[in-house]
């Protein structure tokens, strides 16, 4: 399964990833001044983290055993048997917040998106649907993330 | 408390339409620039202290950034120009001699651009080079005195060499003046390339041992590093007499760029001033460079070529003689537009000449004394493309230096302001946040891009040329025409006029 | 091994059986799965009655698994069945159906809890009813009906879930709660007057620290008399005065219980092949060190994954879990984990306003015990993995004012994961970050 790892050594905590994130979610064809211009814009699924000596970007990590998918109360948190990936069916998603305090990375958030109906859990999914390769990838200025592939769906 | 003179020389302009309040210019200018306003809930801006580096423009994501030389001008006066008046402010104002960085920037005859190449039509066909091989390897290093032995074969006792894949190595950059993220950088590309990449005077980081082959490193006045696990590090030893950046004085790296890092590689304490005398103080005549020269030879028992790198100056030609008989098995000559972390801006923009003259002027002199042999020159000082490389060759060059074609192709945008340890596109400082900014993966591509690049150019302007090899071409004034130029400068360039 | 294949017997149709089913899935593919749910529905989540009542989810939205989840993981699920008798030395189970028994080789009692009422005079009136399965929320959504007056007895995160859906459909609402404050088991009193004013801007009115002596009407419920004399007119009563386990299943057998099943670290009962999980057994509680009922769903899910495992051969230990819970009113977080309110040890507690909420942590020393965030819930999983580590936290007062960041605790262990190298642990190629 993929996943995204980041190279602390390489990051500069300039968070445009979290930019390009929120962004994509928000609009798919990446009008980054449009996405920012809308009322409700769906929040990033990667942070930045930053201490006086490193900056390094976190991501949602496709647990083996998620935390998320265990604690969610409508069962809308959900690991692809065959990608690995884990991500949120928004329609079954009731914004209980159980998610986010379960995840032991805090990766999840909830967050309105303009087309949604009602806030929801929002976390990475890998870009799903939206861009082959997860564009905060693409969009590093120093190729600090990068997508690692593995074999099977852990 | 006295008016402070100095305008803001640049103006960073926000198209508000387009900005989405992201604050990444923010976060990515080292110069404290741009700054959100939580009160009125915007970003704002302190223009004062831009160095016009680009950074906040590049990293923009909506493209909502520009930057613009200020409009605010004194009165036009063709004598006392802007820059003249700020200039004596600027000493009013502080009593410091002016610094300044990279190479000199005056609108003096750029020589290159008045040398033009010639192109087989009919009589010599051109060469394809897509068809046929180029021979572009170089061989660094002292030729023997005669092509036969005495007992009549081809002589193979060679002195040392070093092979070069293409004639371009990246030229002497100290670790101190860049990061070690860009001799990383250099380090990698140069094996990838088959070519070297020089240590400058900071010495050889532990890391980067691994890369000998593809390094060579260099002996300044202040020693820094230097023992002699570090001479037989590199697969060649250049003595740095001078620089053409700063001819006649030495280096400066002051005691707070003095890292632990920087501390360990030049072997010097930390946050202690690192300089670089003007003279080796082992070496106050010929003879004494050419004792320094034969130390070197035996501390790596005769097996690595030691050569000399001296700035472009008057009577180069002479200099390079004595250089020649001194034992050198090369001689690096930097001309007067060589790039410098830091030199005083009167040495930078009128000491030293220009490198196609000395170029020319050596060659010359040394084939005329018949001892051209003996040595292979390297030629530095503002080697900005392929062409450039070219023509150096046809003036008597074996092989060039590249410094500030190699930092523009890390990053670099020329804001001149790597005095003062702010690069912030992380190449000249050794601060973490800063140095982090050139990821020597990403670096190291566009440094094998570019001169792959160049290998590429060269090859179809040799093929244009009708010749296949760089031996027909070294030293062949013929390929030259000289345009635009006196008949003093065609003489001593020993080119041509076109149409002749 | 046996030759034919195991027959796993679920007892129960929630959270845990459902997390049962499929860790027995992932070990044991052949093995026949048959689950009995006295219910008459699909599985279902049961926190979701409340957004069924108010209108914010439909039925469709109210399945916990897709419909196609007995299928897919071939599960001979009796919808609609009561067990009603173990016996735990023949392994079998006895069924109110026309399948009148059926034999185990591992059983699974994942029965949950009922809802429970004091014993008040006026409780079997019409309008008057408990509000804990579908069937109470379907039952509710029949017959209220905007502008009514709803009185809700508890205070508890039932009752409020409840009161939060009836101003939703548009009645008057008062809660009556024994207990000096609201949600008394898990606020201290200044969290809870915080979360009380949510709901009074609602218009909701509350009866704190008094018990109700009777119900009365004729057929229907008319008033709510409160012991020391005040009255509440009410047209409807929303009973949401606690739960207990459903532990009948075990009378009469071997199966030891106090409050709940007792289980061991493999979540099984004191009898072989008996496993239970959820809100009927009771689990190793991390933070208090000692067994006892953790009801909240993810440890349902936890110790049914768990007892899944173990019932189909494959090892795994419940190291317990940090009791937590995350809800939300009126679009507003509110979560809780740990210790959450005073005199519990020697715990003290610093709090930080926001403009929209606070933030209150508990600390021994310098370890976190416990958290309430009040609308301040970004990044709450890494304050429940400090608590969980028991980790020193080097500045309190730091962790107090803002949003908590991995890169502070590197040394915080992180959990499971398989990952490629040792930087995938964290997710950065430096793994000490």
């Amino acid at each position: 399964m993929k996943r995204i790892v980041a190279l602390a050594e390489y990051c500069l905590g300039c968070g445009l990833c979290a930019v390009y994130c929120s962004a994509l979610h928000t609009a798919p064809d990446l009008d980054l001044v449009r996405a920012f211009r809308q009322p409700k814009r769906l929040a990033a699924g990667i942070t930045v983290e930053k201490n006086l000596e490193f900056a390094v970007a976190r991501s949602c990590r496709h647990c083996e055993n998620p935390y998320c998918v265990e604690s969610c109360i409508t069962g809308a948190m959900v690991k692809d048997p065959l990608t690995g990936e884990v991500w949120c069916d928004v329609e079954r998603c009731v914004a209980c917040w159980t998610c986010v305090a379960a995840c032991p990375y805090g990766m999840v958030t909830i967050s309105q998106g303009p087309h949604d109906q009602h806030p929801h859990a929002q976390k990475c999914d890998l870009c799903r649907n939206l861009s082959e390769v997860p564009v905060c990838v693409l969009k590093c200025p120093n190729e600090a993330l990068v997508l690692v592939e593995e074999e099977g769906v852990a | 408390m006295a008016l402070n003179l100095i305008r803001p020389q640049f103006i960073v302009e926000r198209d508000r339409e387009r900005c989405i309040d992201c604050r990444v210019c923010e976060n990515q200018c080292a110069n404290g620039v741009h700054r959100w306003d939580q009160t009125r809930r915007e970003m704002t801006l302190d223009t004062s202290q831009c160095v016009n580096c680009h950074r906040c423009v590049v990293m923009c994501p909506t493209e909502a950034l520009t930057v613009v030389a200020t409009p605010h001008r004194f009165r036009d006066n063709a004598n006392w120009t802007d820059k003249a008046i700020y200039e004596i402010y600027h000493q009013a104002a502080t009593g410091q001699v002016l610094l300044t960085s990279m190479g000199n920037d005056r609108a003096h005859h750029i020589y290159w651009d008045h040398l033009l190449l010639n192109a087989c039509q009919v009589t010599n066909p051109p060469i394809d080079p897509l068809r046929e091989p180029m021979e572009l390897k170089t061989f660094v290093g002292a030729k023997p005195d005669r092509l036969l032995n005495q007992r009549g074969e081809i002589e193979d006792d060679l002195p040392p060499q070093v092979e070069l894949e293409i004639p371009v190595m990246f030229s002497a950059m100290s670790l101190g003046s860049i990061s070690l993220n860009v001799h990383k950088a250099l380090a990698r590309a140069a094996q990838e390339l088959g070519i070297c990449y020089n240590t400058g005077e900071g010495g050889l980081h532990k890391d980067l041992r691994q890369y000998g082959k593809n390094t060579i490193v260099q002996v300044a006045s202040g020693r820094f590093g230097v023992d002699i696990d570090y001479l037989r590090a590199g697969s060649a030893i250049e003595i740095k007499i001078g620089q053409g950046a700063k001819p006649g004085i030495g280096g400066h790296l002051p005691g707070s760029k003095v890292s632990s890092q920087i501390s360990e590689t030049r072997m010097i304490p930390r946050g202690t001033d690192a300089i670089s005398p003007a003279p080796h103080h082992d070496i106050y005549s010929i003879e004494d460079l050419k004792q320094l020269v034969y130390s070197l030879k035996e501390a790596v028992r005769y097996q690595k070529p030691v050569g000399v790198k001296i700035a472009a100056v008057h009577n180069v030609a002479a200099i390079a003689s004595g250089v020649a008989r001194a034992g050198a098995d090369f001689i690096a000559i930097d001309g007067y537009r060589g790039g410098t972390g830091a030199a005083p801006l009167r040495t930078r923009d009128n000491v030293g000449i220009p490198i196609e003259f000395a170029l020319a002027a050596v060659d010359n002199r040394l084939r005329e004394e018949g001892i051209r042999h003996r040595l292979s020159i390297i030629a530095a000082g503002s080697i900005r493309n392929s062409a450039d490389v070219i023509k150096a060759i046809a003036l008597g060059a074996d092989a060039v230096y590249i410094g500030t074609a190699a930092l523009l192709a890390v990053g670099c945008h020329m804001c001149q302001k790597c005095y003062t340890g702010k690069c912030n596109w992380g190449i000249a400082t050794q601060d973490p946040w800063l140095t982090k900014r050139v990821n020597p993966d990403v670096a190291s591509r566009r440094l094998i891009n570019l001169l792959r690049a160049w290998e590429h150019e060269i090859k179809e302007m040799l093929g244009g040329m009708g010749i296949n090899s760089l031996d027909s071409l070294r030293s062949n004034r013929l390929m030259l025409r000289g345009i635009n130029l006196s008949d003093k400068e065609r003489e001593i360039l020993g080119v041509l006029a076109a149409g002749e | 091994m046996t030759d034919r294949p195991r027959h796993y017997c679920i007892i129960g149709n929630s959270t845990a059986a459902i997390a049962a089913v499929e860790s027995i899935r992932r070990v044991d593919k052949q093995g026949e799965i048959t689950l009995i749910a006295e219910e008459p529905y699909h599985t279902y989540a049961r926190p979701l009655i409340s957004y069924y009542l108010s209108g914010q989810v439909g039925p469709d939205q109210l399945l916990y698994r897709p419909k196609d989840f007995y299928q897919k993981n071939r599960v001979a699920a009796l919808l609609g069945v009561r067990a009603t008798r173990l016996d735990t030395g023949s392994r079998i189970v006895y069924l109110d159906s026309e399948i009148e028994s059926l034999h185990y080789d591992a059983c699974l009692l994942a029965t949950g809890s009922r809802a429970w009422a004091p014993p008040i005079p006026g409780i079997d009136l019409a309008g008057v009813g408990s509000f804990w399965t579908l069937d109470d929320a379907i039952a509710w959504k029949r017959t209220i009906q905007t502008g009514e007056r709803v009185v809700v007895l508890g205070a508890g995160l039932v009752g409020m879930k409840a009161a939060e859906a009836l101003v939703k459909l548009g009645c008057q609402v008062r809660v009556v709660e024994a207990a000096p404050r609201i949600l008394p088991a898990v606020l201290t009193q200044s969290a809870a007057a915080n979360v009380q004013a949510w709901f009074e801007q609602h218009g909701v009115e509350f009866q704190l620290g008094t018990g109700v002596a009777a119900l009365e009407g004729r057929h229907q419920v008319e008033t709510v008399a409160l012991v020391g004399g005040k009255q509440l007119r009410a047209d409807k009563v929303v009973l949401a005065t606690g739960v207990r386990p459903r532990l009948e299943l075990a009378e009469d057998t071997p199966i030891a219980f106090d409050r709940g099943l007792l289980v061991n670290q493999w979540q099984e009962t004191t009898v072989s092949g008996v496993f239970s999980a959820g809100d009927v057994c009771v689990g190793f509680d991390r933070l208090r060190n000692c067994n006892q009922i953790n009801p909240i769903l993810p440890n349902a899910h936890h110790q049914g994954r768990i007892a899944g495992f173990n019932m189909a051969g494959e090892e795994r230990m419940n190291e317990g879990i940090i009791p937590f819970n995350a809800t939300s009113f009126f679009g507003r977080s509110l979560i809780t984990m740990g210790f959450s309110q005073e005199n519990e040890l020697d715990m003290e507690e610093i709090t930080e306003s926001t403009t929209t909420g606070s933030r209150s942590l508990f600390f021994q020393g310098n370890k976190l015990v416990g958290a309430t965030l009040i609308n301040a819930g970004q990044r709450a999983g890494i304050l429940l993995s400090l608590i969980r580590e028991r980790f020193e936290v080097a500045d309190p007062p730091g962790l107090l004012r803002s949003v908590p960041q991995l890169l502070d605790f590197p040394d915080l262990p992180r959990q499971e994961q398989k990952g490629g190298g040792p930087g995938e642990i964290c997710g950065c190629f430096r793994h000490d970050l």
